[in-house]
């Protein structure tokens, strides 16, 4: 039990922290970095870094999403075990 | 060029499609409101009406102008989003709690269900969405023709196109009737419209398959490597490092807050929520669907730049790219993309707004003055109806009214963001609501209206470029030729861009103001009731008002009002469940509770606060109930804490009373074993002494030696038994600590041949071989000799009488071993029994090995005389035949044993 909640406030700090980390991935100074006049692959450097935080972004926002799923899921089923 | 009635056919089929779409859902919904009209998905898909027809078309166009500018509009959305656990999760399941209507409704409610507050939220989100609806029905006017004109697209999109008003009055009529149809055909529980809902859902897969499409073809025909299509990029995209600026920064700023804040978002994501379950999984499929309609973004618009001609308008990129190069079906289906997004943002808008704008504007107006019929009970729900109605085509038509007006101006090209600003303003309102107690209802006023004047003067008059209400001197010269009174310079703040500018003054103002303003006043009772239920929401989901405000009502005046809003039929459901069978005149404070509750989740919370105040007759707020209910949250947390650190130190007093218990139990067992065998100790001794006397006292004639033999047994019975009662008294002593022998260095091996000495001829007697083993030399030890001697002789004796073996043999050794000094007594008798291994040294507790003889005192009380002079006696573990006893004690050293010897050593002295 501890364990299970230990690891679901693990999520609930993911859950908080995501949008801050995002935030200071899109912002300056972090997003300068990469706002240079570089080329990979033929196409600007920029793009290629704004769309990765942004598909980053969706990916790490459904996995705690799926947690946060699994665990009612599984409280819900445990609440139904103990009354029945 | 497609010919005008070709797309006009189309439009009205799929105008159809939707129809029985909002139809269908309408009808399932009736029958089963929990389908898949409550689903997530369809959840995240109508929150897409975020996705304007703006944004259709305007983020290429502002990609091939600008760059990157078109993206913070997008990347605010998905950080509130993805950031939903810290505050759109709060925000929704306070708006399901307490059965929101609208943001003017939220936010009023929150702040003492003030009429005046969601008054004004009304007409300044009036104000900021009449020209976002005029800029949808500008960008569908515009497609339209430019799809529509007879010298071919590409020369509509390079030359300014005089609107075709008609085409926009037509669209306008349309929009409101279908608005009307399905979202204002009922007063609905909660707002819900699972019909207009569903509409939106199959709008918004529209919209972004349109643009998947028109981008995947882009991407398939594209000739060449890459690096050749960038060469004609615009240049902020090839040097990006100017577009993250502080435009930037405010940019992502203010579509977070807008997101949130814009009626028809709060609408379908707030008001037409129904589980955390939606919520949670838009946090991730909203990101994704914006992703999805950006990524073809600046393929499609740096194609435009390559293939079309200069002076093509990039705006319409979308439509004009397909039409160019021959594919006029891909073009119709871009422009019905666009059609979507901009048909579904005016329907969810003029839904809200209306709603606003009845519950708001007109009911509280109209009750004020007694306008609202009470004929029957229909005709007041008529009544609401028939003015959210005309609120959706008043609303429609400030929209077409504005672009009318406006006409061809720019100014309409920027009015997203100018909106956007102009509703950022509720936020300040709405984050202190859901997060700060003291934040009041004076200071949200306040604050929203100074932020609303500063957004109309920095931003929004100045938007029209002098051609309305602010005149040109004004925008160059200041108010009055005041210079720092420039609404793009205001207290001379200059250099910045124009938004950036506004967006810092409004929302600066507006929050200084309501922390100020919060600060000095008092909140009343009921708002600061309210703002207990919106902060704690998760903690006190249950906790109703009921029990803080005492009103008191007629049933009879109650029921009316109830019927009025709510129709008959519900109204008998309500009081019937409310009342049970009990007929009262005076409704409870649940039964008012209840009404009311039922009453906000149609007119709003301030509305059916009024409603129900004007019947009842009495109404106090327990201010001790609210201090408790204010205090106790700041409270929880400390107590809670206190809690686990109390509960923690119960178990383990707990924990220790059980094992305290536990040895009284066997404590108390062992008392009574101990005096049932004392007793019968005594008693064997008494009663020979007694039935001796007797036979002495009455036979008198008894010969002399058989006289002298009973005394003899007599007094042989007496000292027994004086002996026995003497160890109990030394052995009780000594567990009290109270006898205190001298302790003096002795040799133990003197003591030990003195006991063997003294058992030789019990041995003899016996028929018992004891033998002598290895012996120790001369050593040292504290203790008392006679005492020592005595436990040697129990210990030899016991292992005497107790040996039933054929060839009975007791052992005795002596060893120093470790620093130890050791003296083993064994035996080959039967032995003990593990169990009984330490029972024996129990008082009384003779075990089957001591159980023949004696009083069973000797083990205990020799142990307890070795552990006084510091040592221990125990049974070895490991022998194979018999018992072996083991004694040991710690040797003095020679050097110290001087300065020991005169006190008595620690382990003594317990």
């Amino acid at each position: 039990m501890s364990d299970l909640e230990s690891h679901s406030h693990g999520i609930r700090d993911a859950a908080v922290v995501l949008p801050f980390a995002m935030a200071a991935l899109l912002l300056p100074p972090l997003v300068l970095v990469f706002a240079r006049p570089t080329l990979v692959a033929g196409i600007p450097l920029i793009i290629l870094y704004i769309y990765s935080v942004w598909a980053l972004a969706v990916l790490s926002a459904f996995l705690i999403a799926r947690h946060l799923d699994l665990r009612e899921r599984a409280r819900r089923k445990e609440d139904a075990g103990v009354l029945g | 060029m497609l010919h005008a009635d070709f797309v006009i056919i189309i439009c009205l089929i799929y105008v159809a499609i939707l129809f029985s779409v909002a139809f269908a859902g309408d009808r399932k919904a009736r029958r089963n409101p929990g389908g898949w009209l409550s689903s997530p998905l369809v959840y995240t898909l109508s929150i897409s009406i975020y996705c304007t027809s703006w944004t259709f078309f305007g983020a290429v166009g502002t990609a091939a102008r600008d760059g990157f500018d078109f993206a913070p509009i997008y990347l605010g959305p998905v950080i509130v989003f993805i950031g939903w656990w810290v505050f759109l999760r709060k925000l929704v399941t306070v708006g399901r709690v307490h059965q929101t209507t609208s943001i003017a409704d939220f936010i009023s409610a929150r702040f003492g269900k003030h009429p005046g507050l969601g008054a004004l939220i009304t007409i300044v989100a009036l104000v900021a969405t009449a020209p976002y609806i005029a800029l949808q029905l500008k960008a569908l006017t515009d497609s339209y023709q430019v799809l529509t004109h007879p010298a071919g697209a590409i020369v509509a999109s390079s030359t300014i196109l005089k609107p075709d008003y008609s085409v926009a009055f037509w669209l306008a009529a349309g929009l409101c009737s279908f608005a009307i149809i399905f979202g204002v055909r009922n007063l609905n529980v909660n707002e819900h419209h699972h019909g207009v809902i569903a509409a939106i859902a199959v709008e918004a897969v529209v919209k972004l398959a349109a643009l998947l499409i028109v981008g995947l073809w882009v991407v398939l025909s594209i000739r060449g490597v890459p690096a050749e299509m960038f060469a004609n990029a615009p240049v902020s995209l090839m040097q990006p490092a100017d577009t993250f600026n502080v435009r930037w920064i405010t940019l992502i700023f203010l579509s977070g807050i807008a997101v949130v804040c814009l009626p028809r978002q709060f609408q379908v994501m707030v008001v037409e929520n129904s589980s955390e379950r939606q919520i949670r999984t838009a946090s991730w499929l909203f990101p994704l669907y914006l992703f999805l309609l950006c990524l073809f973004v600046f393929p499609i618009a740096i194609a435009g730049l390559n293939r079309l001609p200069a002076g093509a308008n990039p705006d319409l990129y979308v439509l004009t790219l397909p039409l160019q190069e021959g594919r006029p079906h891909l073009a119709l289906l871009a422009f019905i993309g666009g059609f979507s997004s901009a048909t579904s943002m005016v329907i969810i808008s003029s839904i809200a707004l209306s709603t606003m704008i009845s519950n708001h504007l007109i009911v509280p107006l109209a009750l004020r003055f007694s306008v609202i019929p009470s004929a029957s009970t229909q005709s007041v729900r008529r009544f609401i109806l028939n003015t959210r109605r005309a609120s959706v085509i008043f609303i429609v038509f400030l929209g077409f009214l504005y672009y009318w007006l406006s006409g061809t101006s720019s100014a309409l090209a920027s009015i997203g963001l100018i909106s956007f600003c102009g509703v950022a303003q509720f936020m300040p309102g709405i984050i202190s609501g859901l997060f700060w107690r003291r934040a009041s209802a004076s200071g949200v006023i306040v604050g929203m209206i100074a932020g609303f004047i500063l957004w109309a003067y920095t931003l929004f008059l100045p938007s029209f470029g002098g051609m309305f209400f602010m005149p040109l001197s004004v925008i160059e010269g200041g108010l009055l030729g005041i210079t720092w009174l420039k609404p793009y310079a205001l207290f001379g703040l200059s250099g910045l861009d124009p938004l950036v500018h506004a967006v810092f003054w409004s929302l600066f103002v507006n929050a200084t103001l309501l922390i100020g303003i919060s600060l000095i006043t008092e909140p009343t009772p009921l708002a600061r009731l309210q703002s207990a239920l919106f902060v704690d929401v998760f903690r006190r989901q249950t906790e109703s008002e009921q029990r803080i405000m005492r009103r008191t009502a007629r049933v009879a005046d109650l029921r009316q009002v109830a019927e009025r809003i709510l129709g008959p039929r519900e109204a008998v459901q309500l009081f019937a469940s409310g009342q049970g069978a009990k007929r009262t005149v005076i409704a409870s404070d649940d039964l008012l509770s209840q009404v009311e509750q039922r009453l906000a989740s149609h007119i709003g919370a301030a509305s059916a606060r009024s409603m129900v105040s004007r019947v009842v007759t009495n109404e106090t707020i327990s201010v001790q109930e609210l201090k408790r209910l204010a205090g106790e949250a700041e409270q929880i947390r400390a107590y809670s804490e206190e809690l686990e650190r109390k509960s923690r130190q119960v178990e383990e007093a707990a924990a220790e009373l059980a094992s305290a218990n536990r040895r009284l139990r066997e404590i108390d067992k062992q008392k009574d074993e101990f005096l049932s065998q004392v007793s019968h100790e005594v008693r064997t001794p008494m009663a020979s002494i007694r039935s001796f006397s007797d036979i002495l006292l009455h036979d008198r004639d008894m010969e002399e030696a058989r006289r002298e033999r009973f005394l003899a047994i007599i007094q042989n019975e007496s000292i027994r038994l004086t002996r026995l009662l003497d160890s109990i008294l030394h052995m009780n002593q000594m567990e009290r600590g109270e006898t205190a022998w001298p302790l003096e260095l002795l040799d133990p091996e003197e003591a030990l041949d003195q006991a063997l000495e003294s058992c030789e001829a019990l041995a003899h007697s016996a028929g018992v071989r004891l033998e002598r083993g290895q012996r120790a030399g001369p050593v040292q030890v504290l203790g008392d000799s006679d005492k020592l001697a005595q436990v040697f002789i129990n210990l030899i004796s016991n292992a005497i009488k107790h040996n039933a073996d054929t060839a009975p043999l007791v052992r005795v050794t002596s060893a120093v071993r470790d620093g130890v000094y050791e003296v083993r007594i064994a035996d080959n008798g039967p032995g003990i029994p593990p169990q009984e291994r330490e029972l024996i040294f129990i008082k009384f507790e003779r075990g089957r090995y001591a159980g023949r003889s004696g009083a069973g005192l000797g083990l205990p009380i020799s142990r307890q005389i070795v552990e006084r002079f510091g040592g221990s006696l125990e049974l070895a573990e490991d022998c194979k035949v018999g018992a072996e006893f083991v004694v040991r004690l710690r040797p003095v050293e020679a050097s110290r044993a001087r300065d020991v010897g005169e006190d008595a050593p620690p382990a003594a002295a317990k």
